[in-house]
């Protein structure tokens, strides 16, 4: 237990952010729990509004200051995050623990050069000059792939382009050499090439920096490439989590189904139609009594009684580090995966 | 902008209401607008203050004839002394005067306040309709047909901005009063109402405009407006049918901000010597006549000046509400 | 740039032109008699007549125009006649270019009245402009900041009230009784700022009020609404994730936002008011540019009207240019073209 504990670079326990309204309690996140070792790569995938963005904005301590209401635990590196004062995590923003936003163009501020937004990140944490931070910030914008990073650091972020956007926010949370960089959809804005380009960029600089990485997306493409765990998560907690490789080809539960099936392959026929999760996502002021998704599962009927209606269902272990959220059981679930498998392939 | 807030606030409040809801899920805009504007306490206060002058505006004129206020009686035994000031306590507040009488003549301070407010209402309601009218037609021709109608509808906005507006209001006076006046509407008071709504009206309607022809360019990108024009809608009809439901938000927004404005200004016309002149009453010629007994009838200074002050402040006050209800994003959560 | 701002000062010209234009239209159709301004109780017709002439306005509107318009780059003489200036020469009066005509009423040229009247307008402007940008961008960051609060609902309730009174209403209510009945705070007056500056700012402290009251209200709440715009911007998320302090965040990223759009208002607004502050040089009694007018009008001295108009309009369109330069400069995402 000690040997996995000094594995452990962040552990997130039963994290909860609710947001009160006029129209009630949003529970954005509800239960939340994962961890995250050294130079690993977690996904964390769902669809909008499923509590991605929050949990992540959760770790970094972005709801301070607002009516979010904040609870259950997350340590970093044996600290925790959620009571550590103000003063304190500023010095982990940043600097041990770094960020990049999905949309570059409003993320970076329109009024300053790239260049000197990137040296703010260093000084901030670094007792340096502004030419030895901007000599700092040339040398990230070299290293994520601008060419004539020199010229470009005097550049505005409007000047740049959509993909060398995304590399300077990459440059800027890289330039203190974080343990923890989290990406909230990096590559959303951005069209197929830049998207490839980019996630290969985060893989080379993952082993250059040995950063642990969260990627926070609703691609499942994305995880495949780049990440090493997956948690799934639906109307604000995990519905399933685990190894990559474990949860894309033993998939347990019907949502991750439901995900994988819109998942455009290259080896579908032509033609065929891709599959859609029916329904929208629940209400999270007042989430459906019993599996949250139940109204949009097709399988419901395979589970005797009303359990999905009526009781909700807990994470349970399936294989060592597989956990899934379903009243299914375990046979009906092979059953149904394999019919699955014969009819796609 | 040139036409400072702080010389006399033509301009009005900025107003975010060109981002007007557009639909909200299930209930409609309408039913949200009222029911966050009922929530607003200090909203609903200016409205209740608003319909009480509106009643007023409209009763003071008939209790007037009917003789259940008299704005112009003379009462020379209520003044004496060598200013002719009011015998008794605070400009002569007596039970047949609430609020004291005037100086010198000794007519009925309240029946003229109640008088002036029907007179000032009329000209600014009147005003603000000129200025809807020309900046919502304006509007729409320049964020319609674009191209050259939008250039030299733009052009003529930025030359009526670059004058002086307030000295232009009093300067005109004297030119366009007695043409008004040889065009046939009698002359004095008459003549200087029309024209005091005539000025009013089109120095504003520019805001009015620029305000219909940003909402135009961006509902014309919307789909119900090419859907229209494929079913053979004419160009005319869809300008008008389609798309003015559109607008009443930001417009009745921006009327209610820019009538208290108009009030003022009133007031900053007969301060400066062009506005109505007494006998008829008005707030701004109330007040212009009690600047000379300031210090020492109080009363006299006071109260219209405060009626003034309520009447702006309950337009104010609604109007600020009203686009808060309108405006969907205004009840974002706050900073991080 | 060199190109845009040569299309902008062209463009200037135009509008100044159209504006001078519409100005004579306007006022030479009065139907008051200047030249029945220029001799007193004993006058006779022919006097009239002959001053009429001398005078020029005996000649049609264009050509008055033309001459107003070369008065501005050659000089000129009152009366413009070459028997007067034979047989009394010191009745003439000289006008150096730029001149903007002779105020019969006054006595005086018209340019001279101007030089006299700005100092005064500029000195009530400034100052005024600088309590209402102090007062009004701070309460209304500070209104941003606790926003929620007691505070905040108290200084946006407080801004209203201040926006609703109007400004000759505050300024006679500062006159006659904090002033005048109580004595509270010294009158107004105008003292030249090189002759005695205490004096100078003793007797603007009125006015200056006046000013900027609903000024300092409107950008209480212009300021407080760009401050929560902004501050909910996901750059302002960037800037904390970044580790930046909390101060820097507010002062840095989100003011530097907040407030640019203000710089704009701000220019434009001081150009209104340097244009002539009317209503509060009317109360205080003060001879800027806004009274001038004010008195010319009603004294109906055309040529002091024309010139005060002209050079309002000339600050205010010099202002939106400059304003248009500066922000071009403050924002790089604009281009000027």
């Amino acid at each position: 237990m000690t040997e996995q504990q000094a594995r452990t670079l962040l552990d997130v326990r039963d994290l909860r952010v609710h947001f009160p309204t006029a129209d009630g309690l949003v529970r954005s996140v509800d239960g939340l729990s994962f961890s995250l070792a050294p130079g690993r790569t977690l996904g964390i995938v769902g669809e909008s509004g499923s509590g991605k963005s929050v949990t992540s904005q959760a770790i970094l301590g972005l709801h301070r200051g607002t009516r979010a209401q904040v609870s259950g635990s997350i340590s970093f590196d044996g600290v925790d995050l959620l009571g550590l004062p103000t003063r304190e995590l500023r010095r982990l923003r940043g600097n041990e623990i770094a960020m990049i936003f999905q949309d570059p163009l409003s993320a970076l501020h329109p009024y300053y050069t790239v260049g000197r937004q990137i040296a703010e990140a260093y000084r901030v944490h670094h007792s340096v000059g502004k030419r030895q931070a901007l000599a700092r910030a040339e040398e990230m914008l070299d290293l994520v792939g601008i060419p004539n990073a020199g010229r470009r650091l005097h550049e505005y972020p409007h000047q740049f382009s959509g993909g060398m956007r995304q590399r300077a926010m990459i440059a800027m949370a890289l330039v203190n050499d974080p343990r923890l960089l989290i990406a909230d959809e990096p590559t959303t804005a951005l069209d197929v090439t830049v998207q490839a380009q980019i996630l290969e960029l985060m893989k080379k600089l993952q082993q250059e920096f040995g950063s642990a990485i969260i990627v926070i997306t609703h691609d499942l493409g994305v995880v495949a490439d780049i990440a090493d765990d997956v948690l799934v998560m639906y109307a604000g907690h995990a519905v399933e989590q685990g190894a990559v490789a474990d949860v894309f080809y033993r998939p347990q539960m019907p949502y991750t189904w439901g995900l994988l099936a819109s998942m455009p392959r290259v080896e579908n026929p032509r033609g065929q139609r891709l599959a859609t999760i029916a329904g929208s996502p629940p209400s999270l002021i007042a989430p459906p009594a019993g599996c949250r998704f139940h109204p949009r599962c097709a399988y419901r009927g395979l589970v005797e009684g009303d359990a999905c209606v009526t009781s909700a269902p807990q994470l349970a272990t399936t294989e060592p580090g597989h956990l899934v959220r379903c009243h299914l059981e375990a046979a009906e679930r092979a059953r149904v995966l394999g019919n699955m498998k014969d009819g796609v392939r | 902008m040139t036409l400072s807030a702080g010389e006399f606030a033509a301009e009005p409040l900025p107003t975010t209401a060109e981002e007007a809801p557009t639909s909200v899920a299930g209930r409609s805009p309408w039913q949200i607008a009222r029911a966050r504007l009922r929530a607003n306490r200090v909203a609903m206060v200016a409205f209740v203050a608003i319909v009480v002058f509106a009643v007023i505006a409209v009763v003071a004129p008939i209790l007037q004839a009917v003789g259940v206020i008299d704005a112009t009686t003379l009462h020379p035994d209520l003044v004496q002394g060598p200013g002719a000031m009011p015998t008794g306590a605070f400009g002569g507040i007596s039970l047949q005067h609430p609020l004291g009488v005037e100086p010198q003549t000794g007519r009925d301070l309240l029946s003229r306040i109640l008088l002036g407010i029907t007179l000032d209402t009329a000209i600014a309601v009147a005003a603000t309709i000129v200025s809807v009218g020309l900046g919502v037609v304006l509007g729409l021709v320049a964020g319609f047909y674009r191209g050259a109608a939008d250039w030299s509808i733009g052009r003529l906005i930025d030359l009526i901005l670059a004058f002086p507006q307030l000295l232009m209001l009093i300067a005109l006076s004297p030119v366009l009063v007695q043409r008004l006046t040889d065009a046939g509407i009698p002359s004095g008071n008459p003549s200087k109402v029309t024209y005091i709504i005539a000025v009013l009206g089109f120095f504003g309607w520019p805001y009015f405009a620029r305000i219909i022809r940003g909402q135009v360019l961006s509902l014309r990108e919307r789909e119900f407006v090419e859907a229209a024009e494929m079913l053979g809608a004419r160009r005319s009809r869809i300008n008008f049918k389609e798309l003015l439901p559109n607008l009443w938000a930001p417009i009745l927004v921006y009327s209610t901000l820019v009538l208290p404005t108009y009030i003022s200004a009133e007031a900053a016309m007969s301060f400066l010597g062009v506005g109505i002149v007494p006998p008829t009453p008005t707030l701004g010629n109330l007040l212009q006549d009690s600047v000379n007994y300031a210090t020492a009838d109080p009363t006299y200074f006071l109260a219209p000046g405060l009626t003034l002050f309520i009447v702006v402040l309950a337009f104010n006050q609604f109007g600020d509400g009203l686009r808060d209800a309108l405006d969907p994003r205004s009840d974002r959560a706050g900073g991080r | 740039m060199f190109q845009y701002i040569l299309k902008r000062l062209l463009s200037i010209v135009g509008m100044l032109v159209l504006i001078s234009i519409s100005v004579f239209a306007l006022f030479f159709a009065v139907p008051a008699d200047p030249a029945r301004l220029t001799c007193g109780k004993n006058c006779t017709p022919a006097i009239i007549e002959a001053n009429r002439h001398a005078l020029g306005y005996d000649k049609p509107i264009v050509t008055q125009y033309l001459d107003f318009m070369k008065g501005l780059v050659s000089e000129r003489d009152f009366p413009d006649d070459p028997v007067i200036a034979k047989n009394s020469p010191q009745s003439i009066t000289h006008c150096p270019a730029p001149c903007l005509g002779y105020s019969v009423t006054q006595g005086q040229l018209v340019s001279k009245m101007i030089k006299d009247a700005f100092p005064i307008t500029a000195s009530i402007a400034v100052g005024a402009f600088v309590l209402w940008i102090v007062g009004g961008v701070g309460i209304g960051v500070l209104s941003a900041l606790k926003r929620g609060t007691l505070l905040e609902r108290g200084l946006v309730s407080a801004s209203l009230v201040a926006y609703s009174l109007p400004t000759f209403f505050i300024g006679l209510l500062l006159l006659n009784i904090v002033s005048i009945k109580y004595g509270l705070a010294p009158a107004a007056g105008y003292t030249p700022f090189l002759d005695d500056p205490v004096a100078w700012a003793q007797g603007m402290i009125l006015p200056w009020i006046t000013l900027a009251m609903v000024f300092a209200a409107l950008y209480v709440r212009l300021t407080r609404a760009n401050m929560l715009e902004t501050l909910s911007e996901d750059y302002i998320r960037t800037a904390r994730a970044k580790g930046v302090p909390e101060w820097a965040v507010i002062a840095r990223h989100a003011m530097r936002a907040a407030l640019t759009p203000i710089v704009t208002i701000a220019g434009l607004d001081l150009g209104g008011v340097l244009a002539g502050a009317a209503i509060t040089e009317t109360v205080f009694n003060l001879n800027g540019i806004g009274k001038t007018g004010v008195y010319a009008i009603q004294q109906l001295d055309l040529p002091v009207i024309v010139a005060v108009v002209l050079l309002s309009a000339f600050v205010i369109v010099l202002f939106n240019f400059v304003v248009d330069l500066l922000y071009a400069f403050l924002d790089p995402r604009v281009t000027l073209r």
